[in-house]
C-alpha cells in the first residue's frame, strides 16, 4: 500500500477478523477493531486477555495468522518503517536498555525519528526532573516510566500506544502520564491507544473503548454510548423469588425475595416493558460505571 | 520435599536441566578449535611437549567455561538469604554442589577427549585441579569486594593454587617452563598434591562462608574500595559529557550493538595481551634470554585468538537465554512468547522505525568492528615480538628436533592461520546470534554451525579431504542461494552483494597465495569454507531479523 492511500486514510488502526494462537492457546479470536484518527481509545481487559498481543500486532511484532491489521493504511509487518515512525510506544515492561544514560537513550532514539522535536524532548526531560547523566538502571520505576514516556512523545507521534502505562506507578507518575495523553490529544489529529485495567483512568480519558476477554472483543464503541446502553435497575416483584427471575437484557443480578437488582443492557423502554411482563415495578434506576460494565460483561460472557 | 537440600536440588535441576548441558556443549568447540592445528602432531603420547601445551590450554578453557556455566546456572546466592536456611547450608549447596557439578562435567569432557584424541590424557588430576579452581574462585565471586582486608584475603587461596601449579606443573617461571621435557601435566598425583588440594579447598570454603555470612548480615561500611568505586564513577560521569549524536539510524544501532553485545569480543583480547607482555618482560629479565621472553609474548598471540573466539561463541547462546518467556493467561494456561534478548534485540528496539536491511547493516558493521579491533590487537601482539626478534636477531621458538623456527615460516602461520582464522571464526559466531533459533530446528538456520562441526569431525576421518570438499560444495551452493534470495528480497543491493563476493574472492586469494608451508589441502578447504561462512551473514542476517522481529 502506497503513501497516497495512507494520507487519505481516516482510520489510525483497522483490524479485521484477527486471530492468533500460541501453540494450542488461542490468544486472539476473530478480533475486529477500528480506531479512528483523533481521540483516545481505551483497551480494557484482565491480565492475559490479549491486550498486549493485540498491541504487538499493531506494532508488527506478530504476524496476523488470519485477518488483517492496517495502521494508517499500512501493514505493520511489511512496512515497519512507515508504521513505526508514526507511533510512539511505551511498553508495559519498560524494556529500554538499562545500561544507557538518559541523554544517551534520547540521542539514540532521536536518530530513528526525523520528526524528533529536540526542544520538546528537553522540555519534557526538565518537567520530569530527569538527570541526563544518570544511567537508566539507577532510576526508580517511576522515573524509568517517565523516560519511556519522554521517548514515546518527543517525536510527536500520530499514534501514541501505551501498554498498561500506569501499572505499578505512584499517583504522581500516573498524573504525568494522563497529562501526556491529554496533551497528545490536544494536538489536532493525534490518536492515543492505551490498554489498562485501571478503569477509572479509562473512564476519565477515553472517547472509545473496547473490552477484551480471552482474546475476544466483548464490547466496542463510544464510551458514552456504551454507558448509556447499560443501566442498573432495581425491580420489586409481586411475589418473592428464591432465584432471580429472567429479564430480557439482564447481564448480572443480585438480591433476594421481592427485590432484585439487575445490570441490564438495551433500550430503557424495552427494559421497562420487559419488567412489566414479569409483573415487576422499577423502584430504582442508576447509571452504571465502566467498572461495573466491565465486570458484568466478563461475567456475562 | 523431604529436606531443604532435596528441595534446593529439585529446584536447581528443574530450572537448569538444559543449561547444564550448555557447559558441555560450549566447552566442546574449544577443544576442536585448539586441537585442529595440531592434527599432524602425534597426540598419542603425553610426554610430548606440544600435547602438554594442548592439555594445559584445553583444561584451563574447560574449567573456565564449565565453571562459568555452573555459576550462571546457580544464580545469585543472595536470593536464598531470606529463606529459613542457615548460611552454612546455603554455602554448602553452592560450594560443594557446584564443585561436584564441575567435577562431573570436566570428567565427562575429558573422558570424551580421551576417546577422540589422546588415549593417555589423565582425568583424575585434571578434575582435581578443576575442583580446586572452582573453590578458589568462590570467595571472590560470592559477595562484593568491600574492604581492604577482603581484597587481601580473597585471593589468598588463589595464590596457593598458583604456586602449586607453577611449582609442580611447569608454568613458565623457570628455564624451559611448560616446554621443558621433564614436565608432566596431572598424570600423577602425589600425597602432597592431595594435601595441597584439600587445604586450598578448605581455606576457600572458610573464606566463602565468612564472606557470605558478612553479606547476609547486611552490614556495610564505607571502605577504601568504596572510594575507588566513587573515583571510577566520577570518571564515568565525566564521560557522560561526551555523549554523541548519531548520523543515522544505522550508526545509532551499530553503536548500540557494539556497546551491548559485540564489545565482548575485543575486550578480553585487549586485557590478555598486556598480561603476556608483562609475563614476557619478567621471564625475559629473569632468564636473561630475550628470545625466551619474546616466545612468551608470542604465546599471547595464541591466547588472544582463543579469547577472541570464546566470547563470540558465547554470544548466540547468551541471546538464547532470554529468547522465550512463559506467560500465564487468565484461564491459568501457560503460553510461550518471545521476550527480550539479553544481548540482542528487545521489544523496545523493535518498536523503533528501522528496516530489517538497515538493522542487519548495523549488526554486521558492529560485528565487523569488534572482530576487526580484536584482530588488530592480535596483529599488534604478533608484530611486536616478531619485530623485536627480527631486530635483535633472537630465536623466537626453539624446537628440540629442528632448532629455532624461522620467522618466514612463523609469520605466515600466525598471520594467515591464527589471526585470519580467529577473525573469520569470531565474525561467523558473532553474527550467528541472529540466525540461530533454538525453537525452530530449521536446517537452513543451522547450516553454518552444522558445516563447521562436520568439517571438524571430517578431520578425524581418513577421507578428511574429500569429505570437507563435499561440505565446501554445500556451503558454496547455499551461499549462492542465499545471495540470490537476499538480492531478490532487496535485503542487499546488487552492488552490495558484488562487493561482498569481491571481498570473499580477495580473502580466497590471500588464503591461497599466503597459506604457509604445511598448511595442506585440508587447511585450504577449511579456510575456504570459513571464508564462505563469513560471507553468509551479509545475505542472511536481514531475513533472520525479519523472522526474529515478527513471530
Amino acid at each position: 500500500m502506497g503513501d497516497s492511500t495512507s494520507v487519505s486514510y481516516n482510520q489510525a488502526v483497522e483490524i479485521r477478523n484477527l486471530s492468533r494462537t500460541f501453540g494450542s492457546k488461542r490468544a486472539l479470536h476473530d478480533v475486529s477493531l477500528h480506531i479512528p484518527r483523533g481521540g483516545v481509545f481505551g483497551l480494557i481487559g484482565a491480565n492475559g486477555a490479549g491486550k498486549t498481543t493485540l498491541i504487538k500486532h499493531i506494532l508488527g511484532a506478530h504476524y496476523a495468522e488470519t485477518g488483517s491489521v492496517r495502521v494508517f493504511g499500512f501493514d505493520p509487518v511489511t512496512h515497519p518503517v512507515e508504521v513505526l515512525s508514526r507511533i510512539g510506544y511505551m511498553s508495559e515492561d519498560r524494556d529500554i536498555p538499562h545500561w544507557m544514560r538518559v541523554q544517551e537513550i534520547m540521542n539514540y532514539t532521536r536518530s530513528f525519528f526525523p520528526k524528533w522535536d529536540a526542544s520538546f524532548a528537553e522540555e519534557l526531560r526538565e518537567m520530569f526532573d530527569l538527570d541526563p547523566k544518570q544511567r537508566i538502571r539507577t532510576l526508580s520505576r517511576g522515573q524509568t516510566a517517565r523516560v519511556c514516556l519522554l521517548l514515546a512523545l518527543a517525536h510527536r507521534p500520530e499514534l501514541l500506544v501505551l501498554d498498561e502505562p500506569s501499572s505499578g506507578l505512584d499517583p504522581v507518575v500516573r498524573r504525568d502520564i494522563l497529562a501526556a495523553i491529554v496533551q497528545t490529544v490536544a494536538d489536532e489529529g493525534r490518536t492515543v491507544l492505551f490498554s489498562s485495567h485501571l478503569l477509572d483512568e479509562v473512564e476519565r480519558l477515553a472517547d472509545r473503548v473496547a473490552i477484551l476477554h480471552e482474546g475476544r472483543v466483548l464490547l466496542e464503541g463510544e464510551l458514552d454510548a456504551i454507558q448509556e446502553s447499560f443501566r442498573r435497575i432495581t425491580l420489586r416483584f409481586e411475589q418473592p423469588f428464591s432465584e432471580a427471575p429472567s429479564i430480557l437484557g439482564a447481564i448480572e443480578h443480585r438480591g433476594s425475595g421481592h427485590e432484585w437488582t439487575y445490570v441490564c443492557r438495551g433500550d430503557r423502554e424495552q427494559l421497562i416493558q420487559a419488567a412489566k411482563t414479569v409483573k415487576a415495578e422499577v423502584v430504582h434506576e442508576t447509571p452504571v460505571s465502566l467498572d461495573e460494565i466491565f465486570i458484568s460483561s466478563i461475567h456475562g460472557s | 520435599m523431604q529436606s531443604v537440600t532435596a528441595a534446593l536440588i529439585w529446584e536447581y535441576l528443574a530450572r537448569n536441566r538444559w543449561m547444564l548441558l550448555l557447559g558441555l556443549l560450549l566447552s566442546s568447540p574449544i577443544a576442536w578449535v585448539t586441537l585442529l592445528p595440531f592434527r599432524d602432531v602425534d597426540l598419542q603420547s603425553v610426554s610430548q611437549r606440544e600435547v602438554i601445551q594442548i592439555l594445559v590450554i584445553n583444561v584451563h578453557c574447560l574449567v573456565t567455561v564449565i565453571g562459568g556455566c555452573v555459576i550462571a546456572t546457580q544464580g545469585s546466592m543472595s536470593s536464598f538469604y531470606l529463606k529459613p536456611m542457615s548460611t552454612t547450608a546455603i554455602v554448602n549447596f553452592f560450594y560443594w554442589g557446584g564443585a561436584l557439578l564441575v567435577a562431573c562435567q570436566v570428567a565427562l569432557m575429558l573422558w570424551m577427549w580421551k576417546i577422540f584424541f589422546v588415549s593417555d590424557w589423565p582425568i583424575v588430576g585434571s578434575v582435581l585441579f578443576a575442583v580446586v579452581c572452582w573453590g578458589v574462585f568462590q570467595p571472590i565471586f560470592r559477595g562484593s569486594l568491600e574492604s581492604l582486608s577482603w581484597v587481601i584475603m580473597a585471593p589468598a587461596a588463589f595464590l596457593i593454587l598458583a604456586i602449586w601449579l607453577s611449582a609442580k606443573h611447569g608454568i613458565p617461571v623457570y628455564q624451559g617452563g611448560m616446554l621443558s621435557p621433564q614436565v608432566h601435566y596431572w598424570d600423577s598425583i602425589s600425597g602432597s598434591d592431595g594435601l595441597i588440594a584439600i587445604t586450598t579447598l578448605c581455606i576457600s570454603y572458610v573464606l566463602t562462608l565468612w564472606r557470605v555470612d558478612y553479606d547476609r548480615s547486611g552490614r556495610s561500611r564505607r571502605t577504601w574500595t568504596d572510594r575507588v568505586r566513587d573515583f571510577f564513577a566520577s570518571i564515568d560521569a565525566r564521560s557522560a559529557s561526551r555523549m554523541r549524536l548519531f548520523q543515522s539510524p544505522v550508526h545509532a544501532q551499530a553503536w548500540y550493538d557494539f556497546q551491548s553485545r559485540t564489545a565482548m569480543i575485543p575486550w578480553p583480547v585487549l586485557s590478555i595481551v598486556p598480561c603476556f607482555w608483562l609475563l614476557a618482560i619478567i621471564f625475559g629479565a629473569t632468564s636473561q634470554n630475550l628470545g625466551a621472553g619474546l616466545t612468551v609474548a608470542l604465546g599471547g598471540v595464541t591466547a588472544a585468538t582463543v579469547v577472541q573466539i570464546i566470547p563470540a561463541l558465547f554470544l548466540p547462546f547468551f541471546s538464547f537465554l532470554g529468547h522465550t518467556i512463559t506467560q500465564e493467561t487468565t484461564t491459568g494456561e501457560h503460553i510461550n512468547i518471545k521476550s527480550s534478548l539479553s544481548l540482542g534485540m528487545s521489544p523496545y528496539l523493535f518498536s523503533l522505525p528501522m528496516s530489517d536491511r538497515q538493522r542487519a547493516q548495523a549488526i554486521l558493521r558492529s560485528s565487523a568492528w569488534a572482530c576487526g579491533i580484536a584482530s588488530a590487537i592480535v596483529l599488534l601482539s604478533l608484530a611486536v615480538p616478531v619485530g623485536l626478534g627480527w631486530g635483535f636477531g633472537a630465536d623466537l621458538i626453539m624446537r628440540k628436533d629442528v632448532g629455532p623456527v624461522k620467522l618466514d615460516v612463523l609469520v605466515p602461520w600466525f598471520l594467515v592461520v591464527v589471526c585470519g582464522g580467529s577473525m573469520l571464526l569470531s565474525f561467523v559466531f558473532a553474527t550467528l546470534v541472529f540466525t540461530l533459533d533454538f525453537r525452530k530446528w530449521n536446517l537452513r538456520d543451522w547450516l553454518t554451525p552444522l558445516i563447521l562441526v562436520a568439517v571438524l569431525i571430517a578431520s578425524l576421518t581418513p577421507i578428511a579431504l574429500p569429505l570437507s570438499m563435499g561440505l565446501g560444495v554445500i556451503a558454496a551452493g547455499y551461499l549462492v542461494y542465499a545471495t540470490v534470495q537476499a538480492v531478490t528480497r532487496e535485503d542487499i543491493s546488487w552492488v552490495g552483494a558484488s562487493l561482498v563476493w569481491l571481498a570473499g574472492v580477495a580473502f580466497f586469494a590471500v588464503l591461497f597465495l599466503g597459506s604457509p608451508e604445511g598448511f595442506g589441502d585440508y587447511g585450504l578447504v577449511l579456510g575456504s569454507i570459513l571464508v564462505m561462512l563469513a560471507m553468509l551473514p551479509f545475505f542472511t542476517t536481514a531475513s533472520a531479523i525479519r523472522d526474529l522481529r515478527t513471530t
